[in-house]
């Protein structure tokens, strides 16, 4: 009976002590991981043109190294939203904004300056946008304006840039043709190009794929998973499905307000608003 | 697009509004056979098993043409989803009303008429209540209490063990008869399952509801 006690007293000493361990690993990892990152911290964000207001107290935190869709009927502010992030809207009369938007930390309306904002959160839009030149001079554009002059610095640039964006197996024999001359899709990426080319942090799409085929359409989304490893991506999509295959986190705007925003598989399985339930299954908008 | 969805989701529901009604029927009458020893009736139910069959093939290939054709999300997803594990349950509640059947053709022909062990008609009883309630919980019918049927299967499986006890008793002082209880037991094992299945339908109809998994 006694040698019995001293083996369970062995046995409850000896599992003491793995938890001590357990408790010791676990104390280590919290300490160990990292701090969740937000590239953007939006906070009570009005914006209005004139008198109308077109975002209403917009408040959300956006994930570095996550793709962010935004959603919702046409008109509900969610392009307006995307434009304020890198202060496009400056460019509108009677726009004016009131809130908060920290960018890495700093408020974009008092700390940065607006150009070296767009530096660093690039913009690819609907329509794809080259400009009448070569594709190299496209790419080129933006690091020439930022000051690069050296011609071997700026094909390594252009190489890498078109490397990133998926397209430089295409167009590597056309770098000095003109950029007009690419299809829909090819012409985007170049875009896409053109923005990782000033070296951002984060790009934005205001809906980039909706003028495109189902082909291309996959290429930019693939590409859009493959480039959120190193860059915060933003996007605004009419496409539920495009929502659903490539974003981490949703955004659903109706009407100038955020009424849901939440991880995208919890959005369209569960979402917690109703008003977002009848918009992603079709009942309204 | 919306009315073409809801239009689909209505003929879906009316098919397996059909097919509960012939599973429901199959159990009634299953009963009946394996109570009266009427061999006639469990050819029936047997044979029957094939056309419940095409009809959850039926069924589940609506299910995901309407899946691949209008990509649902939400509660909708989460419906069609549910739908297609309640077929599968659906279908192996039918297989087993066959299996039950089989063995009571196997009794007849073994011509001893061994009296049904004393509590299998209450058990069939629970698990066949069960079965018509999911059966209204899929509908729409106070689905709410659909919870309640973890209770209704822990009766079933309690009704199982005091079964099998009964059995085991019954092949100790009748060992000649032994194949024949044997029989009794599969039947025993086929109605607890059936509840199994019933009870996974309620879990389902959960999930579908309140997007709470609990299987």
């Amino acid at each position: 009976m006694a040698e019995l006690t001293t083996t369970l007293s062995g046995y409850g000493a000896a599992a003491a002590k793995k938890e001590q361990e357990k408790t010791a690993v676990r104390e280590h990892d919290i300490a160990k991981a990292d701090p969740v990152e937000y590239t953007f911290d939006v906070n009570g964000l009005d914006l209005y043109y004139d008198q109308t207001q077109a975002l209403k107290d917009i408040s959300m935190k956006i994930q570095k190294n996550q793709i962010t869709a935004l959603i919702g009927p046409s008109g509900c502010g969610k392009s307006t939203f995307i434009k304020t992030l890198n202060r496009m809207n400056d460019w509108i009369e009677g726009c004016h904004v009131t809130g908060q938007i920290l960018f890495e930390g700093k408020d974009i309306f008092k700390e940065v300056d607006s150009l070296a904002l767009r530096y660093r959160v690039g913009m690819v839009f609907q329509q794809p946008t080259p400009f009448p030149k070569s594709v190299f001079e496209n790419v080129a554009y933006g690091p020439r304006i930022q000051g690069i002059s050296n011609k071997k610095e700026l094909e390594e640039i252009v190489e890498q840039s078109l490397r990133q964006a998926a397209c430089w197996d295409e167009m590597k024999d056309r770098l000095h043709q003109s950029a007009l001359g690419l299809s829909g899709g090819q012409q985007q990426r170049l875009c896409i190009a053109r923005t990782l080319a000033a070296r951002p942090s984060v790009i934005l799409m205001d809906e980039p794929t909706s003028a495109l085929d189902p082909i291309s359409t996959q290429k930019i989304e693939d590409l859009a998973l493959e480039l959120k490893e190193k860059y915060t991506i933003v996007i605004v999509t009419h496409s539920m499905q495009q929502a659903r295959r490539i974003s981490d986190k949703t955004a659903f705007f109706l009407l100038g307000e955020l009424l849901e925003f939440n991880d995208t598989i919890e959005m369209f399985t569960n979402p917690s608003n109703p008003k977002t339930e009848e918009y992603i299954t079709g009942r309204f908008g | 697009m919306l009315e073409a969805y809801e239009k689909s989701v209505r003929e879906l529901n009316a098919e397996i509004t059909s097919l509960g009604i012939k599973i429901e029927q199959a159990i009634d009458k299953t009963w009946k056979a394996l109570e009266t020893m009427d061999v006639k009736l469990a050819e029936e139910v047997y044979r029957g098993d094939d056309e419940i069959d095409v009809m959850v093939k039926e069924c589940m290939r609506k299910d995901l043409t309407i899946s691949m054709m209008q990509s649902p999300v939400a509660a909708d997803w989460r419906s069609l989803m549910a739908t297609l594990k309640i077929l599968s349950d659906l279908e192996r509640i039918a297989d087993h009303c066959a299996d039950i059947s089989h063995y009571v053709m196997h009794l007849e022909h073994a011509n001893h008429h061994l009296p049904i062990p004393q509590g299998l008609k209450e058990m069939y009883g629970v698990m066949s209540s069960m079965v018509s309630d999911v059966l209204d919980f899929y509908k729409g019918k106070e689905s709410s209490q659909a919870e309640l049927m973890r209770d209704k299967d822990d009766i079933v499986d309690m009704a199982f063990n005091h079964l099998m006890e009964e059995i085991s008793r019954e092949i100790t002082s009748d060992p000649e008869h032994s194949r024949d209880y044997i029989s009794f037991v599969l039947i025993v094992k086929y109605i607890e399952r059936m509840a199994d299945h019933a009870n996974n339908i309620a879990e389902w109809v959960i999930y579908r509801d309140k997007n709470e998994l609990n299987i």
